[in-house]
């Protein structure tokens, strides 16, 4: 999106909020390829359409909050990222580990506060590799697991690498520390 | 517009109508307590109830509508915020054997103060607003139906010296030619 179109979605947002249904039209046809290309970057095809309406549908239904004094395309996006971010937790819960009942028998014979404090372990990187890129998700999975590659160890190392430097990075943006 | 697209589009449209509405309901509840008040020192709950829920639909309308409909809606509460709690001040420091004597001069005098704060907000207003009388009419409105509720305690004789009261301080203010016309 160039500084035009950037310009013309913040001055229609903030039309939009301000209760000119004379906005809703720009906004959509603005709005509505950028979201959908954004998550296709972030999610999985079968994903990404369905993602972005929500995150479509939720930007309209909060369009009244938006502030003019903050910039229209980083709101939008905040929004998208949110509803992308959850789509992704939901999906690795789905794809939990299927034997969490052996860890929480381990966990629970080493106490109840080890139990816990390991269920809260287990849930931070959970969250952490939700906020990853899928393939980098499941590329850390796999080297956890210490699963066998199918491709060569040493391309497989370096995607690790590469995910490792992602999760801290990630890390450090959501919780301001390494 | 294909017909995922406009279905889409439909979903956007309620989701949006919806979220005015929502964001429109904090607002709206300020008039609980304003009907509470009244109830508690008038003590007359069905004009007081009447009055509340008025003002809640014209609230409501004016908030979710926006632009200056929901400006002049605010406005016109804040204005009659002054001319809810001056009749019901005057219950506590000038009242004897339970009759309070200066309650009708005060309704009178609660509507010149609102009439007052709503045209000179009106008059700030007018060189960015595009439709004046968009953004007069509600906030005149509102600003009556807020003032009605401390007036309920005059009768119906108190809520209309109220409202005219209101309306011949707001006239003169708000068509009065400005200097740079």
């Amino acid at each position: 999106m160039d500084r035009v179109q950037r310009e013309a979605l913040h001055r229609d947002l903030a039309r939009l909020a301000d209760g000119d249904r004379g906005a809703f039209h720009p906004v959509f046809v603005r709005l509505w390829p950028l979201l959908r290309g954004f998550a296709a970057r972030h999610l999985a095809r079968e994903d990404a359409d369905d993602t972005a309406q929500e995150a479509l549908v939720k930007v309209f239904a909060r369009a009244c909050e938006f502030d003019p004094r903050r910039d229209a395309l980083s709101w939008v996006l905040g929004i998208t990222a949110w509803e992308i971010r959850t789509v992704r937790r939901r999906r690795s819960r789905r794809r939990e580990d299927p034997t969490p009942a052996a860890l929480d028998l381990e966990a629970a014979e080493a106490g109840p506060e080890e139990a816990a404090m390991e269920r809260e372990r287990r849930e931070i990187v959970e969250d952490a590799l939700a906020a990853l890129a899928p393939a980098d998700a499941a590329t850390l999975r796999a080297f956890l697991a210490e699963e066998r590659p199918t491709i060569a160890g040493a391309t497989f190392r370096k995607r690790v690498q590469r995910a490792l430097a992602r999760l801290r990075a990630a890390w450090r943006m959501s919780h301001g520390r390494p | 517009m294909a017909v995922l697209e406009s279905v889409l589009a439909d979903r956007a449209r309620t989701a949006y109508e919806r979220g005015r509405l929502r964001a429109a309901v904090p607002t709206v509840a300020l008039v609980v307590p304003m009907v509470a008040l009244s109830i508690v020192v008038v003590g007359r709950a069905a004009a007081s109830l009447t009055g509340g829920a008025l003002l809640a639909v014209a609230l409501l309308a004016a908030l979710w509508r926006g632009q200056q409909f929901g400006r002049g809606a605010r406005a016109g509460l804040a204005a009659g915020a002054a001319a809810f709690l001056l009749p019901l001040a005057t219950c506590f420091h000038l009242c004897a054997g339970g009759t309070c004597l200066a309650v009708p001069s005060a309704c009178v005098a609660a509507g010149i103060v609102g009439g007052v704060a709503v045209g000179v907000l009106a008059r700030r207003r007018a060189a960015a607003e595009p439709r004046p009388g968009a953004y007069l009419a509600p906030a005149i409105v509102v600003a009556a139906l807020a003032g009605s509720l401390g007036c309920v305690i005059a009768g119906a004789g108190g809520v209309l010296g109220m409202a005219g009261a209101m309306a011949a301080a707001v006239a003169p203010i708000v068509w009065w030619p400005s200097r740079t016309a």
